[in-house]
């Protein structure tokens, strides 16, 4: 592993960016040539994607109650 | 009922005396219509449960027509008068009802179509505030402003959009009085902190499953300890799906401060993380 390399600095930067898909064109060229040659990298952002899932799933998982579906059905303009 | 009737009046003389008639017979609520010819003769329609025939006989008067006699005409002979009243009321009326119907139906639409987000507004309600409580009260009050000002959305632009900024302008007047941001910011780590953490406390694992040794549970409270301003944005993109572009909309704020917040939002987000999941455990 190459843990204390400057270049894996650099792509702990980019993370975020390059997972939104917010890189110039030459940023993501590069980064993406570090991630294919760079295990610590990328087992790094692999987490991140998976952790980006995981805490969507998390937050999403309640439902609303059926009751405030009803209460906000009622606040409806009455139909004359 | 509808009562028609053809008089004869004194007093029509010219075509000015017959726009004359006109006038006098003016403001007579249940008038359906009157025509007049220079012949004198007045044809008149009206509604008796609103008005009675002595009534516009009165008001002819007052305009000084006289019916004379009945006129040995019948109306359709003499209909080719000039029509002097009420069918411009009518279709005034005609159109007041088209237009009325036409806007229920637009707000029926409206209202169906923002009720049809009612799920996905729960859901960033929920990781807006913190209790489930909290978050009822503020989808109910969201709902309540949009369909009070559904005029103000303009159909075809963005509608979930358009209720996420009631909603989250709501909850920036109200509840955010009394919820202050914490005094000191919460320590930001680099994006690899979480990670490296984990990696030191556990086996080795693959990637991909080390996500799963944070509970649900304590996702949730991370995030509901992110300071608002990240949160909202983490929100709006992680939870909501909003686009960059919308949320900054959403926001009222420019687009790079979106991104800024989103990126220090989650670097906090696993900070928190880290400090609740693997602070314990080592």
């Amino acid at each position: 592993m190459t843990q204390f390399d400057p270049i894996c600095e650099k792509c702990e930067e980019l993370i975020q960016p390059f997972l939104d898909r917010e890189l110039s064109e030459a940023e993501q060229i590069e980064a993406e040539g570090h991630l294919a040659g760079c295990g610590y990298c990328s087992e790094r952002y692999r987490f991140e994607v998976s952790l980006r899932r995981y805490v969507r799933q998390a937050c999403c998982s309640e439902e609303m109650s059926p009751e405030l579906k009803a209460k906000l059905a009622a606040l409806r303009t009455p139909l004359n | 009922m509808i009562r028609s009737e053809t008089l004869q009046v004194t007093g029509i003389r010219c075509e000015r005396c017959v726009l004359r008639l006109g006038g006098a017979l003016e403001g007579l609520d249940g008038l359906e219509s009157a025509h007049a010819n220079l012949l004198g003769d007045v044809t008149l329609a009206w509604d008796d449960e609103l008005v009675a025939r002595e009534e516009i006989v009165e008001a002819l008067a007052r305009g000084g027509f006289h019916p004379s006699r009945p006129s040995g005409r019948s109306e359709y002979e003499a209909g080719a008068g000039r029509l002097l009243v009420s069918v411009r009321r009518m279709a005034e009326a005609e159109t007041d009802a088209r237009r009325l119907a036409t806007e229920a139906r637009d707000r029926v639409r409206f209202e169906e179509e923002v009720l049809g987000l009612a799920d996905q507004v729960y859901r960033v309600a929920r990781r807006l505030v913190s209790s489930r409580e909290e978050a009822e009260d503020l989808v109910q009050e969201t709902y309540a402003r949009a369909f009070r000002s559904w005029r103000s959305y303009t159909p075809g632009t963005n509608l979930r959009a358009w209720l996420m900024r009631i909603m989250t302008n709501l909850n920036i007047d109200r509840g955010r009085r009394e919820q202050r941001s914490p005094d000191t910011q919460p320590l930001e780590e680099g994006d690899y902190f979480l990670y490296n953490r984990l990696e030191q406390t556990g086996g080795p694992e693959d990637a991909e499953h080390v996500v799963e040794r944070l509970s649900q549970d304590s996702i949730v409270d991370a995030l509901s300890n992110v300071p608002h301003d990240f949160r909202d944005v983490i929100v709006l993109v992680d939870i909501g799906d909003f686009s960059y572009q919308e949320a900054a909309q959403i926001l009222d704020v420019p687009i790079g401060t979106v991104m800024s917040r989103l990126h220090r939002g989650r670097r906090i987000l696993k900070g928190q993380l880290a400090e609740t999941t693997v602070g314990e455990e080592s």
